[in-house]
């Protein structure tokens, strides 16, 4: 396991879609099954969201009104999350001068997170299927 | 969707009233016969109400009081008025990769509100919320609210509901001559607008339209203080009803533990009394399949979850960022090529500090003038090198961990994982599907069996679990009521926080007329020609259905009057005679074949909808007579999949054959309101409600028996 330089920060996500989110993870209460829930936690769906954006060449959205969802120490469990949005951040600024600057790189995951929740939500409520088999078609489909 | 039943507590006139409804295949009929001023419409208000909701199903958007008036009168403050209606649904779903499988499944929803009596606004109607339960062979579960939108919205489509709830006078007004023609056309098109679904389409471009004028939106100067007034009011209430509603629960609660308790001692005395005859394969094989669907659905929640962990791993990852990652290994490679990785000073440097010699033979003392001199060089090298090498040991680091890490050709292992597991789930399920399908063979050659004290524990095991379900779904609405209204008093709180510190304010607005005005464009020629496509399929079914009502056949006769009935491009509605010659549906033809005309247009759109689903008509044969009002009962129950009809006496004169031989059930309701004057005997209850009694269209007991009018 790698060093998490992003250890001191916590993992936001805009406050209106903060309980939308909790409805399609395993953690966020009730009795769903995987295929309503196909997320097992919030970071979880965090990070497919941010992967969703970079994947889609999606502008960064930065938002004012945030809710916390977990410190970002979690992400040391997944340590390729870690390499993964540094690995981003540098093919997309192509500076290695930025990527010390660790705060720096984690608000660009931020905020990428943030542009692609829209679009994984609206995934995810699709009335002509289950939201497991809706993410997995659209991961599927992902040239 | 079929219903199967429906419970109506203290809405309106329906106090406590429970409806069943044929499901029958051979019998799709069912009748509700009721004389005028009896719940008919209530129960149809009912029946919307309890799927979609005050706004949606209620006249005036909501606005229509549901609290007893006879309660009110007396008194009472609030009501807790509640709909619970249990329905089939026939779907076919997908299971991932173009995998199908058809799940014929039962739900109970159940919406309640609480109404105040207000002596300033009427009536108050707060808490509605609704909870849906899928029940199945071992009890119910709770089904989210998202899903529980979807299966309402897939089974019985919000936008249909006025064609598959309605009344043979509300159905004539789309030809009613009292209406203007542009009236009746726009009733015609809002009803096939409805039928396309395509009312978020048309309400997406009313919204755009008005996007401009919410930017200019103003803060009002309301009346704070009373604001603060009637919140307090509020958060107090809340907190009364939640204390009630809690010691309610924990009541239920302790009534489930031990009716949970009884019913597995009636399971185990069903065991017993079976193994005691010859029996007793058939107990150990109805034990051995429970245990096989226990074992299916644990292994199904499992392969799920194993599904569902390929949204989440490293292949997925690595998917998603190949692109980027690709780009910044190439940085970083060069880097490395070009010597430039690593590079880090301050550790040499600093071991330098720790000798008293440099590596090329250089003095480093700590007391030679000249070896000072070189160790506060070295000492500033370190301090310019600091930001530089925090630089290069980040981009150094990231190399080592990425440099053997492969970020193409991935998706194909990640395509061979999620086939593999999808194809051991679907095998699972389809297993789990015959297990189930045994399992109701076993039940019902274990009904079938002879056994009196069996069939009695079985009778009671039914009781028992039907009471367990009932009294899971009231704890699971007390609960949602709580969290409800828990959720309410917080936002009261915080409205309250607001409302003291509140002076008022004023929004900005925005200029994003252009991007609306292109979009409403686009989705005005989507609409338009969705609609011609789906007017031509309504009216040549509205045809078909309408000519078999009347009895028309221009084929076989020249002298027919009535040869066609068409809808316009301009959604009229037209009737043409011999030679096409056109008549007006509102003048030229008499009544029943004008209730007939409208009655056909309505099952023309629930044909053409394609969705399996009730027709719920109240009074649908009045003015009519002889052939048109058998045949139109007769094409009525052939064109639904299931037709549930409010029927009054006189309605039911002339079609009682044809009842005996479709409707699967037959009940009556009573207003004891009506006696003296049309009922023959004294009622037995004190207050207002609609009571129902078994007597069907052929039968009358003491509760139902009418009289007629007296000619003097």
């Amino acid at each position: 396991m790698s060093d998490n330089p992003f250890a001191a920060y916590n993992i936001e996500v805009p406050k209106k879609y903060a309980e939308e989110i909790k409805k399609f993870c395993k953690t966020g209460g009730g009795k769903v099954t995987y295929e309503f829930a196909p997320f097992n936690r919030q970071v979880d769906l965090w990070y497919f969201s941010f992967l969703f954006a970079v994947r889609k060449g999606l502008e960064p959205v930065a938002e004012k009104e945030t809710s916390n969802i977990t410190p970002a120490t979690i992400l040391s469990g997944d340590s390729y999350r870690i390499d993964h949005i540094q690995l981003a951040f540098l093919g997309t600024t192509k500076s290695i001068e930025l990527l010390a600057n660790h705060r720096k790189v984690f608000d660009y995951a931020l905020s990428m997170a943030n542009a692609g929740f829209p679009h994984v939500l609206q995934l995810l409520k699709d009335p002509d299927d289950r939201p497991l088999w809706t993410i997995l078609d659209e991961i599927e489909m992902t040239q | 969707m079929k219903l199967l039943k429906a419970t109506f507590k203290n809405f309106r006139l329906l106090k406590d009233l429970t409806l069943e409804f044929s499901i029958d295949a051979e019998h799709p009929l069912t009748v509700i016969r009721a004389a005028n001023e009896t719940g008919k419409t209530t129960c149809e208000y009912g029946l919307m109400w309890g799927l979609y909701g005050s706004k949606s199903a209620l006249p005036k958007k909501g606005d229509y009081p549901l609290f007893p008036a006879d309660l009110k009168a007396n008194g009472d403050r609030n009501v807790e008025v509640s709909v619970e209606i249990e329905f089939t649904v026939e779907s076919i779903r997908n299971v991932g990769r173009g995998g199908q499988d058809i799940e014929n499944s039962t739900y109970r929803i159940n919406r309640s509100c609480i109404e105040y009596a207000d002596v300033s606004s009427g009536v108050r109607r707060e808490s509605e919320r609704t909870k849906m339960f899928k029940i199945n062979s071992s009890g119910s579960e709770p089904v989210s609210e998202v899903e529980a939108k979807r299966i309402i919205e897939s089974a019985l489509p919000e936008a249909l509901k006025d064609v598959y709830f309605t009344d043979g006078d509300r159905a004539m007004s789309f030809i009613e001559a009292a209406a203007t023609q542009g009236v009746k056309r726009k009733r015609v098109s809002n009803a096939v607008e409805a039928l396309l679904g395509i009312e978020t389409l048309n309400t997406t471009v009313l919204h755009l339209g008005i996007v401009s004028k919410r930017f200019s939106q103003e803060i009002d100067n309301t009346n704070y203080k009373a604001e603060l007034e009637q919140l307090n009011d509020r958060i107090d209430s809340y907190a009364e009803d939640i204390l009630d509603w809690e010691t309610e629960s924990s009541e239920l609660e302790a009534q489930i533990i031990s009716g949970s308790k009884e019913l597995r001692t009636i399971k185990v005395q069903i065991e017993e009394a079976l193994k005691l005859g010859d029996k007793e394969k058939l107990v150990d094989e109805l034990a051995y399949t429970n245990r096989q669907i226990h074992n299916y659905r644990d292994n199904s929640e499992k392969q799920l979850q194993q599904i569902a962990s390929l949204t989440s791993n490293e292949q997925v990852s690595k998917i998603y960022v190949a692109d980027f990652a690709n780009t910044a290994k190439n940085l970083l490679n060069n880097l490395n090529k070009d010597k430039k990785l690593p590079k880090v000073n301050i550790p040499i440097l600093e071991e330098l500090l720790d000798s008293e010699l440099c590596f090329c033979g250089a003095d480093l003392s700590r007391e030679s003038t000249e070896g000072k001199a070189r160790r506060a060089d070295v000492m500033e090298t370190i301090a310019s090198s600091r930001e530089s090498d925090l630089i290069q040991e980040c981009a150094t680091s990231l190399f080592y961990r990425v440099r053997s890490e492969e970020f193409d050709n991935i998706k194909d292992n990640w395509t061979e994982d999620y086939s593999d597991h999808q194809s051991m789930y679907q095998n699972n399920v389809s297993s789990l599907r015959a297990m189930e399908d045994k399992l109701t063979d076993l039940n019902t050659t274990i009904d079938a069996l002879e056994d009196t004290m069996i069939n009695e524990l079985k009778d009671q095991e039914e009781i028992f679990t039907s009471n367990i379900s009932q009294l899971n779904t009231n704890l699971g609405m007390r609960n949602g009521q709580i969290h409800d209204a828990q959720a309410r008093k917080k936002e009261a709180e915080e409205e309250r926080t607001k409302v003291e510190k509140k002076v008022g304010k004023t929004n900005t607005s925005a200029n994003k007329l252009t991007l609306s005005r292109h979009a409403q464009s686009l989705f005005v020629s989507i609409i338009d020609r969705l609609k011609k496509e789906e007017l031509r399929k309504v009216s040549d079914e509205m045809n078909r259905v309408f000519l078999e009502m009347i009895g028309s056949d221009p084929d076989g006769n020249v002298l027919t009057l009535i040869t066609e009935a068409k809808l316009t491009d301009d959604y009229d509605i037209v009737v043409f005679g011999p030679n096409r010659h056109q008549l007006n549906p509102d003048q030229d033809l008499n009544g029943a074949s004008r209730r007939a005309i409208t009655l056909a247009f309505i099952l023309a759109l629930t044909k053409v909808s394609e969705v399996e689903a009730p027709n719920v008509i109240d009074t649908p044969l009045g003015m009519m007579s002889g052939f048109v009002k058998q045949s139109v009962l007769l094409q009525t129950i052939k064109e639904g999949s299931q037709s549930i009809l409010f029927l009054t006496h006189d309605e039911i004169k002339g079609v009682e054959e044809i009842l005996d031989k479709h409707a699967g059930m037959v009940y009556t309701l009573t207003n004891p309101a009506h006696y003296p004057k049309m009922l023959r005997n004294e009622p037995t209850i004190t207050d207002s409600r609609i009571i129902k009694c078994a007597c069907n269209h052929n039968q009358s007991c003491s509760i139902c028996e009418r009289k007629d009018m007296e000619v003097v």
